[in-house]
């Protein structure tokens, strides 16, 4: 018996050693079976230096709650030394509901569409040997990552492209995404000194300190806001195992954009009222000085 | 003695596998990607597909090659290539992008499971349609800024604080790259 488990005992160190061959071999499995996918980088056309700035571009502030994700119409662009002679840049419309509307031209429960670069492209170009037009590359954004479904974001957004599907929304640049966690705290989808400002503080600290930067509020200017974005029949989010990755053929075949009633509406800023958050002077945050109104 | 000789193999054969495991992990990231460089020359050529503001992709790619020539101290010719690629229709005017790059294909052999891949494609683009972010438009020299940004991230350079320098970070406006980038082609094309 002691043997028996002196000899259990001996064996125990490879153990670990043991699961790391484990996870290579699923590793190269997966690095065999799964799309490749490749990073892009953008130029941002707005570079805040400061989540204030953020703050005053964004014409929509919402908390959403991601419902699914489809394929949009790529940016086509023509390349005559491409085999093609056209460059297409796959994008993708993540259907949001507004759980609350900070301000904007978005109602609460409203769902509407955001526009993100990138996706899953098409396999339609004639050059062969390589992996990426075999597999068709999943193009991803740096510093704008996926949308999994199910997923709540604090959201600070102006007018996106008009896609075939309607009026889109998008964040002002990557410092205007912030995926709200289990505890109510803020998680930028990139990481740099605007975003340091927020990350890890509370939802609520955040909008007060959004709330102090705005100061009274505004309509949105519809030159800018384009009108406000499309409205969407209410979606059944998708469940939470199909949020690994966008499947935006899925998608499409089990939801069918129905015939959609556009905004006209006048512009009025909207927000539901919560409790917890009253606009009184509050101390300032560490980060921030004035003139917003907080008390030191 | 044994066990101490049997411990120490496990630590060894541990810490190998868990190198291996997070290197494996990060590999098909595009920044473990580049050009060939196995040759004394850099297999890669640019293709000026920009149907409108050529001049300054034209600029752009003078300044790369120069650039790659004097970082890598290779000569650069041959078949993969950078596209330079505008975008011009209205309607991706609020895409939210001035400059958009990406490796496009890979030279995909067994090799890839385990160190990185080459690049044999890839796309620079710069959105015209899009408004710059001041109250002008953009004029010669800055959109040489971004192709130069982007042509940089088709090679593998990501962003820094270098001053003088179209990988910068912080403005538009730099034309071509600086010492910062100079440094970095050098330590990812140059002869080691």
């Amino acid at each position: 018996m002691a043997g028996g488990k002196g000899t259990a005992m001996k064996y125990v160190a490879w153990w670990i050693p043991g699961c790391l061959v484990l996870g290579l071999l699923i590793q190269l499995g997966m690095q065999v079976t799964a799309r490749p996918q490749i990073t892009m980088q953008a130029s941002w056309a707005f570079r805040p230096g400061s989540f204030e700035e953020v703050v005053r571009r964004a014409d929509t502030i919402v908390i959403a709650t991601v419902q699914g994700i489809d394929a949009g119409d790529d940016i086509v662009s023509i390349a005559p030394s491409e085999p093609s002679g056209e460059d297409r840049v796959p994008t993708l419309l993540i259907t949001v509901r507004a759980d609350e509307v900070v301000a904007g031209n978005v109602s609460p429960s409203q769902s509407f569409l955001l526009f993100q670069t990138g996706g899953q492209r098409t396999p339609d170009r004639n050059a062969g040997n390589n992996q990426a037009n075999v597999l068709g590359p999943y193009f991803m954004l740096e510093g704008d990552p996926p949308y999994p479904s199910g997923e709540r974001h604090l959201l600070f957004l102006e007018a996106g492209p008009s896609a075939t599907a309607g009026a889109t929304l998008r964040p002002v640049s990557p410092e205007g995404r912030y995926r709200i966690a289990g505890d109510d705290t803020l998680i930028p989808a990139i990481y740099n000194g605007v975003t340091a400002q927020v990350r890890g503080r509370p939802l609520s600290e955040v909008l007060q300190i959004s709330d102090q930067i705005r100061g009274p509020q505004r309509p949105p200017d519809p030159a800018t806001s384009g009108g406000g974005p499309t409205v969407l029949p209410e979606r059944r989010p998708v469940s939470a195992s199909d949020s690994d990755r966008p499947e935006t053929s899925r998608s499409i075949s089990t939801w069918t954009p129905t015939p959609m009633a556009t905004s006209t509406s006048t512009p009025t800023p909207s927000r539901t009222p919560t409790p917890s958050r009253t606009p009184t002077p509050s101390p300032c945050p560490s980060t921030f000085s004035p003139p917003y109104p907080c008390t030191y | 003695m044994l066990r101490i000789r049997r411990l120490a193999l496990v630590t060894l054969t541990t810490v190998i596998l868990a190198s291996t495991n997070v290197y494996v992990a990060t590999a098909h990231q595009w920044w473990n990607y580049h050009w060939d460089r196995s040759e004394a020359r850099l297999d890669l050529t640019f293709n000026n597909d920009a149907t409108s503001h050529g001049d300054a992709a034209e600029a752009a790619i003078a300044d790369a090659s120069r650039t790659l020539f004097i970082g890598s101290g290779r000569s650069i010719e041959g078949h993969a290539d950078v596209a330079l690629i505008i975008v011009t229709d209205d309607k991706y005017r609020h895409v939210g992008w001035l400059g958009l790059a990406n490796p496009d294909e890979l030279a995909w052999s067994p090799h890839c499971l385990l160190w990185p891949c080459h690049v044999t494609h890839a796309h620079a683009r710069y959105n015209a349609a899009a408004a710059p972010p001041g109250p002008r438009p953009f004029d010669s020299s800055e959109i040489q800024g971004i192709f130069c940004e982007e042509i940089g991230h088709a090679l593998g350079l990501d962003h820094h604080d270098g001053s003088g320098d179209c990988m910068n970070e912080g403005a538009y406006g730099q034309q071509g790259f600086g010492e910062h980038s100079h440094g970095d082609i050098a330590r990812i094309y140059g002869r080691h």
